[in-house]
């Protein structure tokens, strides 16, 4: 019984590995099959770690497949999935560098860091602080590290990746001259301009509430309680009073992601989408 | 507009709910106190062994470390912030819980006299110094990181920095006792102490922490907070100037002026708090509102009584020393303690309810957060409450020792009746594993 509930959850590419195996504790032997990267999420500490950060798309990605390979082996063991309409394996961390002059390089290492269990984001950083702009950062790790450089290439990094050997990861950070185009602490939102863009895609599909007058904790209950009855394809629009504090780290639990705009003091639009 | 957001600032739950559990314990503690004291509590000289003993066990281990845990779930929230330090917040809390402590049992057994030893009271005093600068260290350096401010906000950061002063100050009487360097005397000391701690400490916060969670509570749409500003500047003014005065200028025409800054300031607050109510879209009260509401009454008489106390007119004068007494129990056992009663059901069943159900919300019909207590047990010691306050106060004023004590037991039926809730609360177990 529980376990048909489980799975029922539609697994996507855009799915977070720690909602699918939040929803299923089973699902990591399945993923650990798929190939000898995986069996690292068998380690409770990197599995916190990794699967927090790491999109299904991501994942594949680091363990060197596609995602559509992924998912069919989840299919297999009998979960619900949506594959991806168009292969989009993006290789655009080989794409948009053509060549980085590799002459000035730092090397760190961080597979020990790693084996102690230790998630390697803070030294990571830690070096790219300290280190002069001409520079070009070489991490070496046996996989690569997705999250990581989603964050770096918004804060204006460019990265190139290689692989010498199987199961060896060489991967070159260096400053883009580009600004960065969020704000550092953003970690889990879309750019700038992208409420109006949202707004536009979801034109005419989505369902608007106003939860202005609703006692705590009512607007997170119905807010929750609607996007359980969304059907794919459309959004929740909600007109809040403010950023819903305890609604986010949920909504980030369930896999939506949500643009925002401020109106005035007590006036927010919120739109909520997978 | 879109910025950056970080989606996990609400601090771990484990953080929060000792100091609920612990303030609780230490309200019940207080009512036995109050119960051993009573024949010591009619008595007005300023170094009262059992009244100090009695009134920094409510004010420090009840209502302060209820707010510390407050403001370590709050400030994340209205501020848009992550804590600075939940490990500092965990050592935070025992240092003052052992500080408190070791005061508390040392102001009961102290006489003051040549022969005091004061090193109990120098270990307490440093663990609960060390305490609050750690508390003001996390709470100021998250404050520093938000990027919304506003009044409240800077109400409640002056708030936590009237609570430095007010423990070094005490801090400074202690050592004062035994190498007498302060060239004041000690009555205008003690009253600096007690204006710093309960006008620049508890006075400021409450502005604060009450004009961002009416508007959520009450549901009001548009404040007056253009009021507030103003009750800042004269609050702070009126602190300042009375503070000073006792240190440098102690004269009746200074205090008094001082004085009608601080009430003008309190006047402003209340009367926000009434337009507040007025203008709520949320008629019906729970049980938690009803006793803020009961709280801001209480400082209304507060209010009352210390225009009293300061105009002493004849008929009182003969008295006036019990009015001093009446008017700091009621401050601290009336607005306070219903302050904080009222706003542990507006947050502690929330806390628990979202660290038990946040995954199942929508997906199931769960329990709402105020079905985590007995709402009829609540009901029960607001009255209980009501008839302690009543008691103590017509107690204090007659100087009659019984009703002191019998305002002590209903006291301490009142803490055990909210210790039950909070027990009840904290120890909520999820009700839809069954489902499964």
């Amino acid at each position: 019984m529980h376990h048909l509930e489980i799975r029922l959850m539609k697994i996507t590419a855009k799915t977070k590995i720690s909602a699918i195996i939040k929803n299923d504790p089973h699902a990591i032997d399945v993923i650990a099959s798929i190939n000898k990267h995986f069996r690292k999420l068998k380690n409770p500490i990197l599995s916190k770690l990794l699967a927090s950060r790491v999109s299904v798309a991501d994942a594949a990605k680091i363990g060197g497949i596609t995602t559509k390979t992924f998912l069919n082996t989840l299919k297999t063991h009998g979960y619900e999935v949506e594959l991806p309409q168009i292969d989009q394996e993006d290789n655009h961390s080989n794409q948009h560098i053509t060549k980085m002059n590799k002459d000035n390089i730092l090397e760190l290492d961080v597979r020990p860091i790693l084996a102690g269990g230790v998630d390697p984001f803070e030294e990571i950083m830690k070096t790219l602080k300290t280190m002069p702009d001409d520079q070009t950062l070489l991490i070496i790790n046996t996989f690569e590290p997705v999250p990581l450089l989603n964050i770096l290439e918004k804060r204006g990094y460019e990265y190139e990746t290689e692989r010498p050997e199987p199961g060896l990861i060489h991967c070159y950070l260096h400053k883009s001259g580009k600004a960065p185009i969020e704000s550092p602490t953003a970690t889990a939102t879309p750019p700038a301009d992208s409420f109006e863009k949202v707004e536009n895609l979801f034109k005419g599909k989505m369902k608007e509430i106003d939860v202005r007058d609703m006692e705590m904790p009512m607007p997170m209950v119905t807010i929750l309680e609607e996007l359980e009855k969304l059907t794919d394809g459309n959004a929740l629009f909600v007109h809040h009073k403010r950023l819903p504090q305890y609604l986010l780290p949920e909504l980030e639990n369930r896999s939506f992601q949500l643009v925002h705009k401020v109106i005035d003091e007590n006036n927010l639009n919120l739109i909520i989408f997978k | 507009m879109q910025t950056g957001l970080s989606t996990q600032n609400a601090p771990s739950p484990s953080v929060v709910i000792p100091h609920f559990v612990f303030g609780a314990l230490m309200f019940l503690a207080s009512g036995i106190v109050m119960m051993l004291a009573a024949p010591s509590l009619i008595f007005h000289y300023h170094l009262n062994a059992q009244m100090l003993s009695l009134t920094h066990l409510m004010v420090l281990g009840f209502i302060s470390v209820i707010i510390f845990g407050s403001l370590y779930q709050l400030i994340p929230v209205v501020m848009e912030v992550k804590l600075y330090s939940e490990v500092l917040a965990k050592i935070t809390f025992y240092l003052f819980g052992v500080g408190l402590i070791i005061l508390v049992i040392s102001f009961w057994g102290a006489n003051f006299g040549s022969g005091q030893n004061w090193r109990w009271f120098e270990i307490s005093g440093t663990l609960i110094l060390v305490a609050v600068l750690l508390f003001a260290f996390n709470t100021l350096k998250s404050a520093s990181k938000s990027k919304r401010k506003d009044i409240s906000n800077l109400f409640i950061v002056t708030a936590i920095i009237y609570l430095v002063l007010t423990v070094s100050l005490a801090i400074m009487m202690i050592i004062n006792f035994a190498l007498h360097f302060i060239p004041v005397n000690l009555l205008d000391l003690l009253k600096m102490h007690l204006n710093l701690g309960l006008m620049g400490w508890f006075l400021f916060l409450i502005i604060g922490v009450a004009s961002k969670l009416m508007p959520m509570f009450l549901i009001i749409h548009k404040l007056p907070k253009y009021l507030l500003k103003y009750a800042y500047i004269l609050l702070n003014a009126g602190l300042i100037m009375m503070v000073s005065a006792f240190y440098f200028y102690p004269q009746t025409w200074i205090i008094g002026l001082s004085s009608l800054l601080l009430f003008a300031g309190v006047g402003l607050f209340l009367y926000f708090n009434y337009y507040a109510f007025k203008h709520r879209l949320r008629k019906k009260l729970d049980v938690g509102l009803k006793l803020s509401k009961v709280a801001f009454l209480l400082l209304a008489f507060v209010l009352t009584l210390s225009v009293l106390d300061i105009l002493s007119p004849d008929f009182i004068a003969s008295f006036q020393y019990r009015i001093d007494i009446a008017l700091i129990m009621s401050i601290i056992f009336g607005f306070l303690t219903a302050l904080v009663l009222g706003q542990t059901y507006k947050t502690l069943p929330f806390i628990i309810w979202l660290k038990v159900y946040k995954t199942k919300v929508g997906k199931q019909k769960t329990p709402l957060p105020q079905e985590l207590y007995s709402s009829r047990v609540a009901q029960w010691h607001t009255m209980t409450f009501l008839i302690a306050f009543l008691l103590l106060i017509v107690g204090e004023l007659a100087a009659i020792v019984w009703l002191i004590q019998l305002a002590a037991a209903f006291f301490i039926l009142t803490a055990a009746l909210y210790n039950y809730n909070v027990f009840k609360i904290v120890f909520h177990k999820d009700k839809l594993l069954n489902h499964e």
